[in-house]
């Protein structure tokens, strides 16, 4: 075991369940109840959640895995998939943060059921698509959060996986938006200034200039800096598109904008966040990825691509830097973890219990039942990545596309197109879902360009039905206006 | 499909839109792939250059968004 690592971790957990307490207790003491709950009563501000966001979005796999992933599968493609982020959020500013705001609502359940009004099947299916679609998500960052604590502890991956999910679930059945939103501000702020200081040992332990060290790296890895390397373009492509679009979309980033104080602080929020992720990713890659080939190949074998950046840090500090650059990666897993469990537990106790099964259900009961569901999903996901399937990064990727394909045209065309009806929107849904799934399941197409068949078709349908049937009511129009105001 | 039935979208979000589709235009033409700057494609380097110009121009065109500047604190919790 390695003590001071392990010991710098208990403390940063500690920490966490320590937030979540104060948050129940903000919480049972507040009059707002389920908007504290869900968007942290909606005040916190700009620097905060630029944060939060980062911290969001920064998670065990962009943070820990980013240098083993380059390596693997080149730094073009992986530029694609992180400017995919960059220019989605700054999307997702103008196409969806107002509107959002201005609807007034908690979830992107709860949005797409105001704007929809009436439809029984989208109250349904909405909710067990966000369901299925972050527990895919879910489950590669607790294969993360399993590994990370496996090599701090010294237990084996079994032991660490039950032990840090025990954490999650304790803190985010506890606390809510409110204990996920502080702790992803820590979280964010430790991942920054870890990345920065990763960087800068980087930089000053370079052995040779930095130019020529990159060469030499592209020399021992011929496909590194080759366009169509490793993935074909059409990968590039599907990469960059999904995370463009998914974050107007995915409910554990979209979130953010409800905890926002004002429309101006989400923007700018986005924005930020954005900036801050950039700079961190891309000097990642090109100061860290040409020190893999000094590992050595024996390291290289016997270790996952995803410890690599830890094995590289460990030649530049020693155990207590170590502990804490632990933590910080144990905050990127953590970060993307709570927020997906919220995700889950609040369409499970908002959008299915309120929505569907009980809608005077009292804010106690949706508490009780938010909690519950963070416990049963959680433990169930849990068992699942005990036996991880495969290709995780696969599953990762495809889950975000998978609901990219399924929302996008119903929200965002439902925000913009005055046509948009609810035919249109559950045709648009249930053709971009399964058209995803088909292509996912039983067509050999590149690594992530699934999103290429399921996107368009999705957009196309939802118009078509639209225009062929009948237009929205003056209501509907009218609360569509009262989005843009 | 009538022009009105979209709702309008402000001017210089639009031609950020615009901006950007054609900035992934140009750099996933074939050109770029073979043009090699330190053993690195030019593919690759416009993603990075994107990196910071993307949010870089969303902050700007937050900070211009007069709308925005003007919207107080919105409550929310009625629901």
């Amino acid at each position: 075991m390695r003590i001071t690592e392990t010991v710098i971790m208990i403390i940063y957990l500690l920490f966490c369940i320590l937030l979540g307490v104060l948050s129940q207790r903000r919480i049972s003491s507040s009059n707002q109840g389920i908007d504290e709950y869900y968007a942290a009563g909606r005040n916190i501000g700009t620097g905060m959640n630029s944060l939060a966001m980062l911290a969001a979005l920064g998670s065990g796999g962009s943070f820990m895995a980013i240098v083993g992933t380059a390596w693997n599968l080149g730094i073009p493609f992986i530029g694609w998939m992180v400017v995919g982020s960059c220019v989605g959020f700054p999307l997702a500013s103008i196409l969806v943060a107002r509107q959002l705001r201005n609807s007034k609502k908690i979830t992107v359940s709860e949005f797409i059921e105001d704007r929809y009004k009436g439809s029984n099947f989208l109250k349904i299916a909405v909710p067990i698509i966000i369901i299925i679609g972050s527990g895919m998500y879910l489950m590669s960052q607790m294969k993360a959060g399993g590994l990370m604590t496996s090599y701090v502890t010294g237990l084996n991956y079994e032991w660490g996986l039950v032990i840090i999910s025990i954490v999650f679930f304790l803190y985010v059945s506890m606390g809510g938006m409110l204990a996920v939103t502080w702790t992803n501000i820590l979280q964010g702020l430790l991942l920054s200034l870890l990345t920065i200081l990763l960087v800068v040992a980087g930089i000053i332990n370079l052995p040779i200039g930095w130019g020529e060290f990159l060469k030499s790296a592209t020399e021992q890895n011929a496909a590194l800096g080759i366009a169509g390397g490793t993935v074909p373009i059409a990968g590039y492509i599907g990469a960059f598109l999904t995370w463009a679009t998914a974050v107007c979309v995915t409910p554990h980033l979209i979130m953010r904008v409800f905890t926002a104080s004002t429309i101006k602080s989400a923007k700018l929020s986005l924005n930020i966040s954005m900036l801050i992720f950039g700079l961190l990713m891309a000097s990642t890659i090109f100061v860290i990825v040409p020190y893999v080939p000094t590992l050595g190949e024996t390291v290289l074998q016997s270790n996952p691509s995803d410890m690599w950046m830890l094995l590289i840090a460990e030649n530049f500090f020693g155990p207590l830097l170590m502990g804490i650059i632990a933590a910080g990666v144990l905050a990127a897993v953590m970060s993307s973890t709570d927020a997906l469990l919220l995700a889950i537990s609040s369409s499970v106790a908002y959008d299915l219990y309120k929505g569907v099964v009980k809608p005077d259900a009292t804010r106690t009961q949706i508490l009780k039942v938010s909690g519950i569901a963070t416990w049963i999903i959680g433990i169930f996901v849990m068992i699942l990545t005990l036996n991880p399937p495969p290709f995780l990064i696969v599953l990762y990727t495809a889950a975000v596309g998978f609901m990219v394909s399924s929302f996008f045209s119903p929200i965002v065309l439902g925000i913009w197109w005055k046509r948009t009806n609810n035919i249109g929107a559950i045709a648009g849904l249930i053709s971009g879902s399964v058209s995803f799934m088909i292509a996912f399941l039983f067509f050999d197409l590149p690594y992530n360009s699934e999103i290429l068949i399921g996107l368009p078709i999705s957009l196309l349908v939802t118009i078509v039905v639209s225009s062929l049937t009948e237009k929205p009511s003056k209501e509907v129009i009218s609360r569509m206006e009262s989005y843009h105001r | 499909m009538q022009e009105n039935n979209w709702f309008p979208l402000p001017r210089r979000d639009g031609l950020f839109i615009l901006g950007l589709l054609l900035y992934t235009v140009i750099f996933f033409s074939p050109w770029t792939y073979n043009v090699m700057i330190l053993n690195i494609s030019l593919l690759a380097w416009g993603a990075y250059l994107l990196c910071i110009l993307a949010p870089l121009t969303g902050i700007m065109l937050a900070l211009k968004d007069k709308e925005a500047n003007l919207e107080t604190n919105i409550e929310g919790g009625e629901s």
